[in-house]
């Protein structure tokens, strides 16, 4: 009901918005498919990624290759996306998911670390900081409007993350996420109920690795241009910065913790140069008197009241 | 050196669990030695022994937590030493830890849901959880199985201690086990609480006709429930036999009362 009522808010908003409020909107919702994807692999499995970026990047470049050298159609260049960032996630996760905390975070951290200098050094591939380019395309493989007008970009980047957003909900609540969260909570206890651990932490780590691949390939789609700079270390922290903010135990959280941290950002970078410094504050304080997040303090929020 | 007294109870029942040579070294320190163990069909036992005898390490053993150092496991007849503890468990070996292994942030009833829907043999899927049959009931059973239906929708990090003692009872038993070991189910709880699941203990055993293996320090308890009882000694078996037979025995005196 809140969900398909944001929903409708945000099919109704473009009008409000001028050409860059739809980019920007664009922009936000394919960050915010992001953090839901990273959330999957910490939220509901309880594993803190540092490597994200590697998955969100691969799936860019994949995006890009599928336009460049395959066909100039961006449906199959998100498909490549997520079959390049789930081939990453898989090779990654064979590895990652045999360790848990800190050492978790230093295999995710390396594994993308490699990839950002791979990405830096094979210049002939990915065209390193200046990236690789294409010409705008065209929403139906050659037919109706240009993905480079942002309110065609709006409602591309608004109608993957409303269906991502139901299929991440349905997965919360369905067997397999309890299992997820059964791992999360106690992994003793998970194994003692007959599952295998390391399996349910791989295949989350493998879908997580896929929806942050997917939001890759809308940034890719959207933008008609990659660049290594994506492969970057804060581009994965940038999704624990948002987790933890929007919090983490709901499906809705960190995209709502990247929507604001995004547009907090955009506002005040006409007089602040380091946004980074008022963003760290808001984290620590946020960590600190909210360990759940905004979605956390919302939910506990409308539980003290009485039913509406 | 194992002093065996007695024989199993109930004459030619099938051995469900069978160890041979069963050992566990931790670096220098010989948690368990060659320990021969066998559980019949249906019998409760006990497992005492003064701390530090290996008393949890057996129960690790048995239930995979840890891989034995020597010898072997048969589960009805099929070597099982090789097998990780989640398909030990599936297999229909369920155990309780001594420190509480719950999901603090799952409800009562979704703890022992889990392991209900591992019970129908089947990996988890996207399906509907309310679709998938028989699962809820088994849920609901065993959480009045174990009497703590009324708490079912709460937190279960926020139930009481006892509560989630009983709790860890309701989960083992939704697994649909053959065997259950029970590591101390009774530690910190009082007096009262401990009769309770004691009680419960031996309905639940009488109803599905389990395997039981008890660690219990408390022995009037012991002496109450069980029908045999093992007595390891410095990770070995000092004696077995029905609770009178190990009352009596010397040895078994000797070591509790004497000391080493």
């Amino acid at each position: 009901m809140r969900a398909g009522l944001l929903l409708l808010g945000l099919v109704l908003l473009p009008a409000g918005l001028n050409r860059f409020g739809h980019f920007f909107a664009a922009e936000i919702f394919t960050w915010a498919l992001y953090a839901m994807g990273f959330n999957i692999c910490f939220g509901m499995a309880g594993m803190l990624s540092f490597g994200h970026a590697a998955f969100f990047a691969s799936g860019a470049y994949g995006a890009t290759f599928a336009v460049l050298y395959l066909v100039r159609d961006p449906w199959v260049a998100l498909a490549a996306a997520m079959v390049a960032a789930t081939a990453l996630a898989i090779l990654v996760g064979f590895f990652a998911v045999r360790v848990v905390s800190h050492s978790f975070v230093i295999i995710t951290i390396t594994f993308s670390l490699v990839l950002l200098l791979l990405a830096h050094s094979q210049k002939d591939v990915t065209g390193g900081d200046d990236g690789l380019l294409f010409p705008p395309l065209a929403l139906f493989a050659g037919a109706g409007p240009s993905l480079a007008t942002p309110l065609v970009a709006y409602y591309t980047a608004l109608a993957i993350l409303a269906v991502a957003y139901v299929l991440l909900w349905r997965l919360s609540r369905s067997p397999l996420g309890l299992v997820l969260q059964a791992v999360r909570d106690s992994e003793r206890r998970a194994t003692l109920a007959g599952y295998d651990v390391q399996r349910y932490r791989w295949l989350a780590f493998v879908l997580s690795g896929s929806v942050a691949g997917l939001a890759g390939g809308v940034y890719a789609i959207t933008h008609a241009q990659v660049n290594a700079q994506l492969f970057d270390v804060t581009v994965s922290v940038d999704a624990v910065i948002w987790t933890l903010i929007g919090g983490a135990g709901s499906v809705l959280g960190p995209a709502i913790g990247a929507a604001l941290i995004l547009a907090f950002t955009n506002a005040v970078s006409d007089w602040i140069v380091y946004t980074q410094i008022p963003v760290g504050i808001l984290l620590i304080l946020i960590v600190i008197f909210w360990p759940r997040g905004l979605s956390g303090v919302w939910r506990s929020w409308s539980a003290g009241r009485p039913a509406a | 050196m194992a002093v065996v007294v007695g024989r199993p109870a109930g004459g030619v029942s099938e051995v469900v669990v069978a160890t041979r040579g069963l050992g566990r070294r931790f670096g220098g320190l010989q948690a368990v030695k060659d320990v021969g163990l066998m559980l019949h069909d249906g019998e409760l036992r006990a497992l005492i022994g003064p701390n530090g005898a290996g008393k949890t390490t057996l129960i690790n053993l048995l239930s995979g937590l840890t891989p034995a150092s020597s010898g072997g496991i048969w589960f009805r007849g099929e070597d099982i030493t090789a097998w990780p503890a989640a398909r030990r468990a599936r297999a229909g070996i369920a155990r309780t830890m001594q420190v509480t292994a719950i999901c603090p942030s799952l409800t009562v009833f979704e703890n022992v849901w889990l392991s209900a829907q591992r019970s129908l043999g089947r990996p988890p899927a996207l399906a509907s959880r309310s679709r998938l049959p028989g699962v809820a009931e088994r849920s609901r059973e065993c959480l009045e199985l174990a009497g703590i239906e009324a708490h079912a929708d709460e937190p279960a990090g926020s139930i009481g201690h006892g509560n989630q003692r009983l709790l860890e009872i309701a989960i083992a038993l939704a697994l649909k086990p053959r065997v259950l070991l029970l590591d101390e189910p009774t530690a910190g709880m009082s007096v009262k609480e401990s009769w309770e699941i004691v009680k419960r203990l031996r309905e639940i055993r009488d109803r599905d006709r389990l395997t039981v293996l008890i660690v219990e320090h408390d022995m009037e308890i012991v002496m109450e429930l069980a029908e045999r009882i093992t007595v390891l000694h410095l990770g070995q078996t000092l004696a077995e036999g029905s609770p009178d037979e190990v009352a009596r025995n010397t040895e078994v005196q000797r070591v509790y009362l004497g000391g080493r």
